[in-house]
């Protein structure tokens, strides 16, 4: 025997219906239990729940408490349960119909009669849309949702973009972007200013005092930036903003703009900013003066960081604030007869 | 009588599917010394600018240039995994079975760190999408101007071809190719790499396709081309929602390969009577590597996306 079975364990105190554990390996067996709710005579839903390797993606096994008498009952659940989640395999999702993107107005609303799995800090990818064509195989992170009306590009509409025409159809499929790091990002919008600010389509990888490189064709206005490498002096990366201010003068750049649709559907190149060295890390709210004492930037060190994910979603971790404990199994043997 | 033999032997294995392992290929390597920590630095000094203009008869100093640096940090990392095999398996199998795991170990390994690789070039290379193809997507299917094109790119950005030219030769069906740079994609780019006007298949080079790995597919004017079942492809990543096959175009010194000294790939064996087997049941064979790999200069590594896969 070898002494692994159980592979990883613990608790944690739940904030939101959904957590996520890493885990150091591929398990077997997952398990959780509401350690606040067991045996307290409250009804509560997925009291305990578990999830075995070959259940489908989001679908858990659960028993329910009842209230005073603490019966238990099993439930199986197809949504919202576990998913297991290699993010160097990352499992796959179906497309979404979307009806209307909301670009003309600037807030990039998706309007979707089913949102599916999708939840606040995923990321999308759009294609095939009627309209608004340059953002079409672009992705984004998603910052809200409105369960089978709408999702939001917040990112996207944080940064001050707007499109002639909204979309008027298109698809959206979920995905789990690879883990290595720093990543190249689609930008979303250059401002023109002393020091440059660059905004994202989703949260950004980048980190005070690392050096960018940026490609921006002249279809995107502002061709003045590409090739250009440029030090970060600041980064936001907030609910709704992701954005680096940039040690570079754009002052006097041509305006970042996308191109129209059709300019779009007769073939570009997205304006992407890449990661490119380490530089200096720049004081605090400072652009010439460097970190006292100097610092050099290593958070910029290019690394692998993917892992091994437990995703649980709403039908298991159904209270806010409830300590669950957890147990991940890998079996040393197993027969299935 | 006794009864008729029923089952014989043969001792040679059927061969194992091997991935070809092409995105290390042309990365420089660089070995990281033990107790020296694990994120590697490299550094590069930019280039001072030209200075044409002749000094005045006042001959007076002109104004003094800055020396700049920049630096690439690279985290290594660890990785390792293992079988387990019964003695009673090693013991009564007529074929080494102990042999094929290390073999599948070592094929473990290759192929991992070809996808470290991989992974590395797709989140960190600068992307440019094909548009000289007909399908209507966007990428289009590549074509030879997108392939120019590319090149133009990395000549203007002053990176240094990977291999040298190949000849002419008087053998017919051959045709000379240019000095080139090295393109890594997925094998599903075979049917538009054959498509590409002017694409050579390797035995149309010069030299025959002597001396050429057999992941190498062709080429054509001054990019080779190589070719693996694991190259990059992103998913419903089109305009129109098809596969997009990462095709990653490096120069010279591009991007690079990090090693640990005392972690270089290593096949571990652990006899029965160790890891709690207090019958000697049970032996171990475990492969163990450290990595790391990155960019070394964004300028000099190209992604041209193309759909048609």
């Amino acid at each position: 025997m070898l002494p692994f079975q159980v592979i990883d364990g613990g608790s944690f105190t739940s904030s939101v219906t959904a957590y996520q554990v890493a885990l150091s390996d591929r398990p077997d067996l997952f398990w959780i239990r509401n350690r606040t709710a067991w045996g307290d005579d409250a009804a509560e839903t997925s009291v305990e729940s578990w999830w075995r390797r070959g259940m489908a993606a989001a679908a858990a096994q659960t028993t329910d408490q009842a209230v005073t008498t603490g019966a238990l009952s099993s439930e199986a659940v197809t949504t919202g349960g576990f998913t297991f989640i290699d993010t160097a395999n990352p499992p796959t999702f179906a497309g979404l119909a979307t009806t209307a993107i909301t670009g003309s107005a600037g807030t990039f609303v998706v309007s979707m009669a089913s949102t599916g799995s999708i939840a606040v800090g995923d990321w999308v990818r759009l294609f095939a849309t009627t309209g608004e064509l340059q953002i079409a195989g672009y992705t984004f992170e998603i910052t809200a949702v409105t369960a089978n009306v709408s999702i939001t590009l917040g990112y996207m509409a944080s940064s001050g973009i707007t499109f002639a025409a909204d979309a008027t159809a298109g698809t959206v499929v979920k995905y789990i972007p690879n883990r290595m790091y720093p990543r190249w990002s689609y930008i979303a919008n250059i401002t023109q200013a002393a020091q440059a600010v660059v905004s994202f389509t989703g949260g950004n990888d980048y980190t005070p005092g690392e050096i960018l490189s940026f490609r921006v064709s002249s279809d995107f206005g502002m061709l003045e930036m590409d090739k250009v490498q440029a030090r970060v002096l600041s980064v936001t990366n907030s609910a709704t903003v992701s954005s680096v201010t940039l040690d570079l003068d754009s002052s006097g750049f041509t305006a970042f703009a996308y191109p129209t649709s059709a300019v779009a559907a007769a073939g570009v190149s997205p304006a992407v900013a890449v990661p490119s060295s380490s530089g200096v890390v720049p004081d605090n709210g400072s652009a010439s003066v460097p970190q006292i004492p100097e610092g050099f930037n290593l958070r910029d060190a290019f690394d692998n960081r993917n892992r091994y994910v437990m995703d649980m979603g709403s039908n298991v971790i159904t209270s806010t604030s409830a300590v669950y404990d957890w147990l991940a199994i890998k079996y040393d043997r197993f027969v299935a007869e | 009588m006794p009864p008729q033999i029923q089952q014989n032997y043969t001792q040679k294995l059927l061969s194992t599917p091997e991935r070809n392992c092409i995105h290390n290929l042309f990365a420089s390597v660089i070995e990281v010394q033990d107790n020296d920590g694990f994120i590697n630095r490299q550094s590069r000094y930019d280039a001072l600018e030209t200075f044409e203009v002749p000094l005045d008869n006042a001959q007076m100093n002109p104004p003094a240039q800055l020396l700049s640096r920049v630096d690439i940090d690279c985290r290594v990392r660890n990785y390792a995994t293992y079988v387990v095999l019964t003695k009673q398996v090693t013991m009564t199998n007529q074929d080494p079975v102990l042999n094929s795991a290390a073999a599948r170990l070592g094929q473990a390994y290759k192929e991992t760190s070809d996808i470290l690789q991989r992974d590395n070039l797709e989140s960190s290379a600068s992307i440019i999408n094909c548009v000289g193809g007909s399908n209507g997507d966007l990428p289009t299917e590549m074509a030879l101007s997108d392939l120019d094109d590319i090149v133009a790119v990395l000549q203007n950005n002053d990176g240094d071809y990977i291999t040298n030219m190949i000849g002419a030769s008087d053998k017919i069906g051959t045709s000379p190719l240019g000095d080139a740079y090295a393109m890594m994609c997925t094998s599903r780019m075979i049917p538009v790499l054959n498509n590409i006007t002017g694409f050579r298949r390797k035995f149309e080079y010069g030299t025959g396709a002597i001396n050429t790995l057999s992941s190498e597919w062709g080429g054509v004017n001054n990019v080779r081309v190589f070719q693996s079942s694991q190259g990059s492809v992103s998913l419903d990543a089109s305009l129109l929602g098809n596969d997009v096959a990462n095709c990653f175009l490096s120069a010279q010194e591009g991007y690079k390969i990090v090693f640990q000294a005392g972690g270089r790939a290593k096949y571990i064996y652990t006899p029965p009577g160790y890891m709690n087997d207090p019958a000697h049941l049970r032996h171990a064979s475990a492969c163990n590597f450290y990595q790391g790999q990155c960019i070394n200069n964004d300028l000099w590594v190209q992604n041209l996306r193309s759909t048609g896969i």
